[in-house]
């Protein structure tokens, strides 16, 4: 769809609304995976959705569709949906056009959207792989996109981001044990196809022969991906706006308050030059900024869209993400945690890659109790026997309170940039 | 030119409608519009794929230069596939209009929704919220051989949770369900209270200690344990792949001959799907029968690769312009002989655990993990102290061989399972008494 039917769209919503916004998403992306370490299918896509707002008197209508010719219908929906929808309390309107602050779109003018080019990254995971050849690669698969966002509104914000990403995911069994790494990023230089391929078969390959553990405390030391996937994900239910406001949070009245132990902060700095989703505007066109979340310890903000924020009588704080029926949701776009950094591995410890299970943990209180895969009991940095079974349980709050050490190096996942994470004394049961 | 072997069209399309409400406020209310085709190639090598956010199927220009783009992508795979000759069709369809419901007003409907999380508005809860959805999807497939088949089905839920709060201590509950076709709102209006009511009891419970233990599943946390533990391991491209630990295991006792698992695409449950998304009468497949290793779940892709002979086709499902992978659909443990007293009772010491908050499994490793809402501990055969944030994890192979009791009454629940896509999927059992399991918690008791 041309930016003119954009123009169209708002001005069409105009006759009827208070404002209108349109959220439009325009992609080509091809994925080519493999089995028996050849291409098994090649996959194109095209296409385009529209996500649309409508205010009338306070009232905020949404609808949204993946077929661009229905865009008069998602607004006459949301038109009627809004008539619904109780007024929002301190509406403060969309954003407006504003100074957008410097710096790069998360785009990347080498990827294109070719099957050679995924073809050769393919090719570059196996021979990564190939380095630990007791371990069989059972799939992979290389995803290449480019693409455009517009945000537009009738406040007169019309931005444009492009966008661009390559994704790379490969899985391998040694036996019955099984390993697997993926990465994705904006950037063609940024992932390594080589080292995907060797972490994914060298988990598989040392993971064999695992020992039965004793049940009883260790200390503990989190990967990237157990960080990412259980501390910061509970972490951000905390401190999303949405939640605070509706009483979900542990954090609720918590503002200014000793949250988490002294020495950790967390913030959200959403042009972090190791991020991979840079946003100088979020989904709804507000001008995002670092965020302090946590300083030392003390709650010192929450994350909030325009919508929630009106609500709590602050502003936006630039955290909108786009929802597939046309709301927003609200979501980070580069968390950042600082604690006291040292090398986590160097003394005794159970180093847990993967969870089974993270999902499952209750997100209003932080408790969990998970599966451990890719677990190795250390020693001075290096894995002395894997572990067969065992599950770990905990409280992310209490963790987060009780003081971590992190790791200098981090992985870089949608969302985060993230270091693995020592923790004291955490309950195993083997 | 492209080689084509065989080519179909899968074209989705449907309107889904939502209300959300937050403390008694409707937060948002909408619906959204979604068409997409899938044209799917089978080369010389294997498959190529090309997916068209949306087209007329009477357009045959179009088709063919879709169909073409498919068939270059399949141009470029080298891993030769064949198809297995399996009935099309539905020939079990279910009519399951929702013409009522679609033109019940979306005021009325929002009225009652907030009527049932009002009713959550109980002493020491400090947060309710609700969400009501209804989807409308038509599916139209055809293939390169003439055959052509259409299907349009209604799905529909709500969820309903709870915040109990009193000093420090929250605490949090959910009621769920989802069903093929209307949803009266009006007679789940109790769901409101109920949910609220265990939400506070919840604030009373004490975090289990872990440990090996018997275990007792309810229906519940049962079908999800048949999902995760067995049907995942079932799906015939884990098997192909040789990533599953009952691969190979056809004919061999893999557990307890107390264990009956079927996975049943026809059956009238949230997974219900008139033909799979390749076209395929569906029905149910017993992939455990009786403790043996029976069947596996198959696409027609899968059923040629791993054995004409080793399950039934019909399995495959895919998100609207997604390709086709093997799922579940609607998948429980077969019902037993035992009263719920005799198996409490035969547990002695050990827990109950009470509704899911959903489970993940390694089919390789063969390690699983799911977690309970809530449950109790059993002490001298009978059910004792209420125990919150406990969760179940095992060896798929040993778990299955202490499966000592199963109960008389089954029930199925309703949800989503993502596996790349995410799919609608219904799970049951009867109560299943575990004589050892492996119990995640982190307290006292």
């Amino acid at each position: 769809m041309s930016e003119l039917d954009i123009d169209r769209i708002i001005s069409y919503g105009e006759k009827f609304a208070d404002e209108i916004e349109v959220f439009m998403l325009d992609y080509t992306d091809i994925s080519l995976e493999q089995r028996e370490m050849a291409v098994s299918s090649v996959f194109e896509h095209a296409g385009s959705s529209i996500y649309l707002r409508v205010v009338k008197d306070n009232r905020i209508g949404i609808s949204g569709t993946s077929d661009a010719a229905r865009w008069k219908d998602c607004v006459d929906v949301a038109l009627s949906s809004a008539k619904l929808s109780e007024p929002v309390p301190g509406w403060t309107g969309f954003p407006a056009k504003a100074a957008l602050p410097d710096g790069r779109d998360p785009f990347d003018p080498d990827i294109t959207v070719t099957p050679d080019l995924a073809a050769e990254y393919l090719e570059r995971m196996n021979a990564g792989a190939a380095k630990h050849p007791e371990a069989r690669v059972v799939t992979g698969g290389v995803s290449l996109s480019t693409g455009t966002a517009v945000i537009a509104n009738s406040n007169d914000v019309h931005y444009t981001r492009q966008i661009s990403g390559i994704s790379l995911g490969m899985d391998a069994i040694c036996e019955n044990s099984t390993g697997y790494d993926y990465d994705s990023s904006p950037f063609l230089d940024r992932v390594d196809p080589e080292k995907i391929g060797e972490e994914t078969t060298f988990w598989a390959t040392a993971s064999r022969n695992g020992a039965n553990v004793e049940t009883k405390k260790y200390d503990v030391v989190f990967s990237e991906h157990v960080v990412a996937s259980l501390i910061l994900d509970l972490f951000t239910e905390a401190v999303n706006g949405k939640n605070v406001l509706s009483g979900k949070s542990v954090f609720v009245g918590k503002l200014g308050e000793d949250v988490l132990h002294p020495s950790v902060s967390i913030s959200d700095v959403p042009m972090d030059p190791a991020g991979s989703a840079w946003k100088r505007f979020d989904s709804e066109g507000t001008v995002t900024s670092d965020l302090s979340i946590v300083q030392n310890g003390v709650l010192s903000a929450f994350m909030y869209d325009v919508k929630t924020a009106s609500q709590a009588k602050t502003t936006s704080t630039g955290h909108a993400h786009r929802a597939g029926n046309g709301a927003t949701y609200i979501h980070p776009h580069c968390l950042r945690i600082a604690a006291p950094v040292s090398d986590v591995m160097d003394k005794p410890c159970l180093f847990v890659r993967e969870v089974i299970g993270a999902h499952t943990a209750n997100s209003l209180t932080g408790e969990f109790s998970v599966e451990v895969a890719n677990a190795f009991f250390a020693e001075s940095g290096k894995f002395v026997s894997p572990v067969k079974k065992a599950m770990i349980s905990g409280n992310v709050f209490d963790i987060l309170r009780s003081g971590v050490h992190i790791s200098a190096e981090t992985k870089t996942f949608d969302g985060s940039v993230v270091p693995k994470m020592r923790i004291d004394s955490m309950q195993v049961i083997g | 030119m492209e080689t084509i072997r065989y080519y179909d069209i899968r074209y989705v399309r449907g309107t889904v409608t939502s209300i959300q409400t937050e403390n008694r406020v409707i937060e948002n209310a909408g619906s959204s519009f979604y068409g997409k085709a899938l044209f799917r190639v089978l080369g010389e090598n294997g498959w190529g794929y090309y997916c068209a956010s949306s087209i007329d199927m009477d357009d045959k220009k179009l088709k063919d230069a879709c169909i073409q783009k498919a068939a270059a992508s399949a141009r470029l795979a080298g891993v030769h596939a064949d198809i297995a000759d399996v009935p099309l069709g539905s020939p079990r369809s279910w009519v399951c209009s929702a013409k009522e419901q679609a033109e019940t007003p979306l005021e009325e409907k929002a009225a009652q929704l907030l009527l049932l999380e009002g009713s959550a508005k109980i002493p020491e809860i400090c947060s309710t919220s609700a969400r009501y959805s209804e989807q409308y999807q038509d599916v139209i497939f055809e293939d390169c051989n003439g055959y052509s088949s259409s299907s349009s089905v209604c799905r529909t839920l709500f969820t309903i949770s709870a915040v109990a709060n009193r000093g420090a201590d929250m605490q949090m509950n959910y009621e769920q369900e989802a069903v093929v076709g209307p949803l009266s709102l009006k007679e789940y209006l109790p769901y409101g209270e109920k949910c609220a009511k265990r939400a506070v009891e919840l604030l009373d419970a004490s975090a289990v200690s872990g440990g090996r233990m018997p275990a007792v599943l309810d229906p519940a946390i049962g079908g999800v344990f048949a999902h995760e533990a067995v049907g995942h391991a079932s799906e015939g491209d884990a098997v192909r792949d040789g990533v599953s630990v009952l691969a190979g295991k056809l004919g061999e006792r893999v557990g307890s001959s107390l264990v009956t698992i079927i996975d049943d695409p026809s059956m009238h449950g949230y997974g219900y799907e008139p033909f799979d998304a390749e076209g395929v009468a569906c029905g149910p497949t017993e992939l455990i029968k009786n403790g043996i290793m029976h069947k596996y779940m198959h696409s027609r892709e899968t059923l040629a690769a791993v054995g004409l002979d080793t399950g039934d086709a019909g399995h495959a499902r895919a998100e609207p312009g997604m390709q086709p992978l093997v799922r579940m659909s609607n998948t429980y443990i077969k019902e037993g002989d035992a009263s719920y007293d005799e198996i409490i009772a035969e547990c002695r010491k050990g827990v109950l655990l009470i509704g899911s908050r959903g489970g993940q499994v390694d089919p390789g490793r063969g390690a699983f993990q799911f977690n309970a809402k809530y449950g109790y501990l059993i002490e001298n055969g009978e059910t004792a102290k209420m125990i919150r944030d406990v969760s179940l994890s095992g060896d798929i192979l040993s778990v299955l061989h202490n499966i000592a009791l199963c109960g008389k009454e089954r029930k199925m629940s309703s949800g989503m399972c993502g596996k790349g896509q995410s799919v609608p999927v219904s799970d049951g059992a009867p109560h299943v008494y575990l004589t050892e399991a492996l119990v995640g918690g982190g307290g006292n008791v």
